[in-house]
């Protein structure tokens, strides 16, 4: 039996790229769901979450697989005490829409991607207040989703340069690159 | 090279064989998705218990990691107020100290009152309403969205917290259990659109009903026309309803600017670490015979 050093420091760089990449998802999604205890966050809160599938779904595509987006969606559902099924579906939604659309945002500039991104998210709280508007039978308050609309605005530039130096410091390996090929080259056959 | 252009060739059928199994299978497997979570919210939507063992089964298996995370972050929010509440810590302390003599005497009154309470009670022979003791547990997500107003609280069935126990901040009423997983509980908070609450004001003894609607003052409604409440009018619970025990305190009436008579509650959800459940004394329930 030979010890070979560069199989096991490839596959631990390969493992370790996905546990920071998986680590910044899910640390977008507690970010969703603890409680901070802080004023601002009391009422309106951003949707960290979309943040970052947003982000890894144009630039990182192969990691987001969509049950994990269903899942990621399910779990937050239960977490924040929303319908069970109400962000899977607006995750899935998401993740049907840009990975057909991604390529518009790629290599463009980040005013581009965060217009792309301003888009998704005013869609994800219009569908959320017009389904629950029809639950309770009235209007509700726009000014709440207003102030998060707000708020997802002016953390995105944050989560996305975090995101970002994650993505620099840890490029798509060769592997991932055959793979994402094979699978757009199949596409366009 | 003969070799390289059979290999292509044979790489090349592999992919139109592949292809269309591929993109299909993607298409499919989304779209699967996208209708199975479409099918999930509208049986939540419209059937809620169906779902209730799954919201459990998946609260008590994420309530530990939410909790672990939630430490940290919790002592670190905790310490950034503390080091920029310095400068208002000396004009509070002032404050506490006058509240604190002002209590004291309200504190002799009280135990005047509560004998005397008891001694016509016994005198009538009034039917005492069962007791409660308190369970004081850690809230550990706070979901603070715009469309649902709920806290998690980390203790459960196993805890004895059931649903539709009362739950109260150290300053009055915040809502009501609405799940309750072995080691976690969901707390509908008053705020909440799905949030109602039989009170009464105190001093004139209207009853209304204290309705959420996502915002930060909940409102009063089903008060005659004919009503007139002063503003800041302190509201306690009614009992009405068997839900909520009567005189719980929860808030103070504000009339806005077109009319509507809303509450400003005394609970301040911003800063809720810890809530208390009402949970029934068994102590003081009669033993069956």
């Amino acid at each position: 039996m030979t010890f070979d050093l560069y199989a096991m420091t490839s596959r631990a760089d390969g493992l370790m790229r996905y546990v920071v990449l998986y680590g910044a998802l899910a640390a977008c999604m507690m970010a969703d769901t603890v409680s901070f205890n802080i004023p601002i966050f009391a009422d309106v809160r951003p949707s960290f979450t979309l943040m970052g599938l947003f982000y890894w779904t144009i630039y990182r595509p192969t990691i987001i697989p969509v049950w994990l987006a269903f899942a990621g969606g399910i779990a937050l559902d239960v977490m924040s005490g929303f319908p069970l099924g109400l962000n899977a579906f607006f995750f899935t939604v998401v993740l049907f829409i840009l990975g057909d659309q991604r390529r518009i945002f790629l290599r463009q500039s980040f005013m581009t991607v965060y217009m792309g991104f301003a888009l998704v998210m005013c869609g994800y709280y219009a569908g959320q207040w017009l389904i629950f508007s029809a639950v309770s039978g009235m209007y509700l308050p726009y000014d709440m989703i207003g102030g998060a609309v707000i708020l997802n605005l002016l953390f995105f530039p944050l989560v996305a340069l975090m995101m970002n130096l994650c993505h620099k410091i840890l490029p798509v390996r060769s592997q991932d690159i055959i793979r994402s090929s094979f699978r757009n080259s199949a596409k366009i056959r | 090279m003969p070799g390289n252009f059979v290999k292509r060739r044979i790489r090349n059928r592999y992919l139109a064989l592949v292809a269309p199994i591929l993109y299909w299978d993607r298409s499919f497997t989304t779209v699967t998705f996208l209708v199975f979570s479409a099918i999930l919210l509208m049986v939540s939507i419209f059937n809620p218990p169906a779902l209730v063992r799954v919201r459990v089964f998946t609260m008590d298996a994420l309530s530990p990691v939410v909790e672990t995370i939630s430490m940290p972050v919790q002592f670190v929010s905790q310490s950034v107020r503390d080091v920029t509440g310095l400068s208002q810590l000396q004009a509070r302390n002032a404050m506490l100290e006058t509240e604190n003599a002002r209590l004291k005497e309200w504190y002799q009154t009280a135990l005047l009152l509560e004998a005397e309470n008891k001694s016509l009670k016994d005198l009538l022979n009034l039917k005492q309403e069962p007791g409660f003791k308190y369970l004081t547990a850690r809230v550990i997500s706070d979901a603070g969205n715009s469309f649902v107003k709920s806290v998690l609280i980390k203790a459960g069935a196993e805890d004895g917290i059931l649903k539709g126990h009362v739950a109260l901040s150290s300053s009055g009423l915040i809502g009501r259990v609405i799940e309750s997983a072995d080691q976690s509980a969901r707390i509908l908070l008053l705020t909440d659109i799905n949030s109602r609450v039989p009170v009464i004001v105190e001093g004139s003894n209207q009853q209304a009903v204290l309705s959420g609607d996502n915002t930060n003052k909940p409102v009063l409604r089903y008060l005659p026309d004919d009503t007139k409440i002063a503003d800041g009018a302190r509201i306690i619970t009614s009992g009405h309803g068997g839900i909520f025990p009567s005189g719980l305190p929860v808030g103070v009436t504000a009339l806005d600017e077109a009319g509507n008579m809303s509450v400003n509650l005394y609970a301040d959800f911003s800063h809720m670490q810890y809530v208390r459940v009402m949970l029934p004394d068994e102590r003081q329930l009669i033993p069956a015979q």
